[in-house]
């Protein structure tokens, strides 16, 4: 290597560095020490370990809430993305056609402005709004002659109101961000699959779609790795319950490592997350370069 | 970081069962105070630090505030801060935590210094010793932790409500049944048949839960705390009661967490189980005609209680002078602003039973009375587990969404594993 090649290497590597001591330092030893927790006993005051093997793994696979957390966060995901995904495209939709620019500006305004409120802020909102007694839904539903629902105290439907708060409160970011992927369809494209007969539904699957794929992929991996990361919302919502109806993953490892003073086991979730976490975004990958062009 | 812990609590542990004396005035140094943050609890520790600081000038008393969400996050925080070798010399916790830290000999006895103090034994005599007893079983025999002040549950109820429906005011010692018969009278609905006033309030937590069972002379952990006592008959039995108050008698709105007290407030629920905190509340609110009573019982007329202290880390360097500080934020002055506060029950009886603090509500000696027959608050060392456990599934049973015996089930099994555990 000639001394201009090392002078430019050592220049490359000058400015490498910082970048390369923060991924080391907040990313690499935090991995490191976790996997290294989860195979130790740990002293909480002394902060002793001794090695336990896969004692750890065990105990916390065998614990049946471990597998429901992760079914519901899953079951969280599935509705979420969904929720806020497709009626992010439908909101875009009806926003990408020729609607007066003051009524176009005001309702996009709407729909992103609780996007700009915080999550605690919009939870508390809505637990009074759910309240079995004396929310406003419940009100509104006895004025009809029905009888209460219980929004939160329901195994069956707590889950549903936790989405319906989350949609609620993201949809406006996925609208746009689709609004704007619609926009940027060459227009000569949904022209010309007119001239060759296609009606409004054969032009949005087989034109719309294929040009605003890259987009859709990227709200269904922000939608879902948010939802993998599902807390604030649950544990201010309902904390977790009724029973552990609405206890997402991230609760369970929260309340093993830091409430019940279990460091090891909570590392052994965060572990297993990381892991199904990265095999999610490997079989996005895999699909975003199998299918988008 | 062991070696070191170890080594300085083999150093300092000479001071253990050594009498304690004052330090001159012009001592110097610094107190690190590790305290948990409420209204009440800032005001008077802030004003015994000053007191402190007026006999000793030259020390510095660095409080670290904590705030509460739950007990198990505010431990954890303590349990990280000595992991990292940061020890402060005060702790002040409730008797929800004492048993976490009780067998990790990081603490003063408090038992021989007491003994060699006139002005503490003096204090100590004030206080009710079921009160003390109960702080020493939590902490193995020994006393760790000066009490502050500390809480129970009886029944608050509206003396309104109960004028308005016709029927007498509850008396000091009453049965379920009695209880029951009352509440189905205080209970109103409208033409439609709409529930306008309830009777009581299911507690939403733990504390407030906690004497329903007791009164039927059972708990959720056997005596000990260290196994299950789930399957006891008399568990279901209690729980079933608070079951048919939500749907059966329809005398309670549906469960929720909490405890009860805006909707006293509000005047949608004629009687609430709490403390002694709701009084600040009440007053502000302006509701005076309320009254106190015990918890109505099955087979066993008690109530519960949780009491805080303030203990002393082997890791200080000057236990003579935190000592002195200790007294300080327990003493007499500490004890007449806690009364001032209203939140809680001074430990001191003399202040507990007297003035302005035993004027609210009516039969308020109900407070310190019950302190001779209570029963602590079952707080084994890992009292947040067991505590979010036994909420999750009494929540999920006082809801209808799991019949009792799927939920007895369930609970003593994971309350069984949760326990192995710490064993």
């Amino acid at each position: 290597m000639t001394r201009a090649a090392w002078r430019e290497q050592i220049a490359a590597m000058a400015f490498l560095t910082p970048a390369l001591i923060c991924f080391l330092a907040f990313l690499v030893a935090p991995l490191i020490a976790t996997a290294v927790f989860c195979l130790m006993e740990i002293d909480r005051f002394t902060f002793g370990m001794t090695y336990v093997g896969l004692d750890n793994f065990r105990y916390v696979f065998e614990d049946a809430r471990f597998w429901k957390t992760f079914l519901n966060t899953f079951q969280f995901i599935a509705m979420a993305v969904v929720g806020n995904v497709g009626l992010g495209l439908l909101l875009a939709g009806l926003l990408d056609r020729a609607l007066p620019s003051a009524l176009r500006y005001f309702l996009r305004l709407a729909y992103f402005l609780p996007v700009l409120i915080a999550t605690a802020f919009v939870s508390y909102i809505w637990k009074f709004l759910f309240d079995f007694d004396l929310g406003a839904i419940n009100y509104y539903i006895r004025l009809l002659g029905l009888p209460p629902v219980g929004w939160l105290t329901d195994t069956r439907i707590a889950m549903a109101s936790v989405v319906i708060m989350d949609v609620w409160k993201h949809v406006g970011f996925f609208m746009l961000i689709l609004l704007a992927a619609l926009q940027d369809v060459p227009r000569e494209l949904r022209e010309a699959a007119q001239v060759d007969g296609a009606g409004p539904v054969r032009i949005f699957v087989s034109v719309t779609i294929p040009c605003i794929a890259p987009a859709l992929l990227f709200c269904v991996a922000y939608a879902t790795i948010g939802g993998l990361q599902v807390y604030d919302s649950m544990r201010i919502l309902t904390n977790g319950g009724p029973g552990d109806a609405t206890r997402s993953v991230v609760m369970y490892m929260f309340s093993e490592a830091f409430g019940a003073g279990e460091l090891a086991l909570g590392a052994v979730s965060a572990f297993t997350l990381l892991i199904v976490i990265a095999v999610i975004v490997a079989a996005q990958m895999w699909i975003s370069r199998r299918w988008i062009r | 970081m062991k070696k070191l812990l170890t080594a300085a609590a083999l150093a300092l542990s000479a001071y253990a069962g050594a009498a304690l004396a004052a330090p001159p005035a012009d001592t110097t140094g610094t107190i690190k105070l590790y305290q948990r943050t409420n209204p009440s609890i800032v005001a008077v520790t802030e004003a015994g630090i000053k007191r402190f600081n007026a006999r000793y000038p030259n020390v510095k008393v660095e409080v670290q505030w904590k705030p509460l969400g739950e007990w198990g996050e505010y431990i954890s925080g303590f349990m990280n801060q000595v992991a990292s070798g940061d020890v402060p010399d005060i702790y002040e916790v409730a008797i929800e935590g004492f048993s976490s830290v009780a067998s990790r000999n990081l603490f003063l006895p408090l038992d021989e210094v007491i003994a060699r103090d006139s002005s503490a034994k003096e204090l100590l005599a004030d206080i009710e010793p079921n009160l003390l007893k109960g702080m020493s079983d939590a902490t193995g025999g020994k006393l760790y932790f000066f009490p502050t002040n500390w809480n129970n549950v009886v029944v608050f109820y509206n003396k309104d409500m109960f004028d308005a429906a016709g029927i007498a005011y509850p008396k000091k010692s009453w049965t379920w049944t009695e209880f029951l018969e009352a509440a189905q009278k205080l209970t109103k609905r409208d033409a439609s048949g709409q529930v306008t006033q309830y009777g009581y309030f299911v507690p939403g937590y733990n504390f407030g839960i906690a004497p329903w069972f007791l009164t039927n002379d059972t708990d959720k952990l056997k005596s000990g705390w260290k196994e299950s006592n789930i399957r006891d008959p008399k568990f279901k039995e209690s729980m079933v009661f608070l079951n048919d108050l939500i749907h059966k008698h329809k005398i309670a709105p549906n469960f929720a967490r909490g405890t009860g007290e805006p909707q006293f407030v509000a005047k949608q629920v004629a009687m609430i189980s709490a403390g002694h905190w709701p009084v600040p509340l009440l007053l502000q609110n302006g509701l005076k005609n309320v009254g106190v009573t015990m918890m109505p019982y099955q087979r066993k007329d008690v109530t519960v209680f949780g009491v805080g202290g303030l203990g002393i880390t082997k890791a200080t360097k000057n236990p003579d002078l935190t000592w002195e500080l200790v007294k300080e934020l327990t003493g007499q002055v500490a004890q007449v602003q806690y009364a001032e506060t209203k939140r809680s029950i001074p430990a001191l009886r003399s202040i507990a039973t007297t003035g302005e603090f035993a004027a609210f509500p009516d039969n308020s000696d109900l407070f310190y009375g019950s302190a001779k027959s209570a029963l602590p608050i079952a707080a084994p060392p890992n009292f947040s587990q067991v505590e979010e456990i036994f909420m999750r599934h009494v929540e999920l049973y006082l809801t209808n969404n799991v019949a009792i015996d799927k939920m007895i089930g369930d609970l003593d099994a994971e309350l069984t594993r949760a326990m192995r555990r710490v064993q």
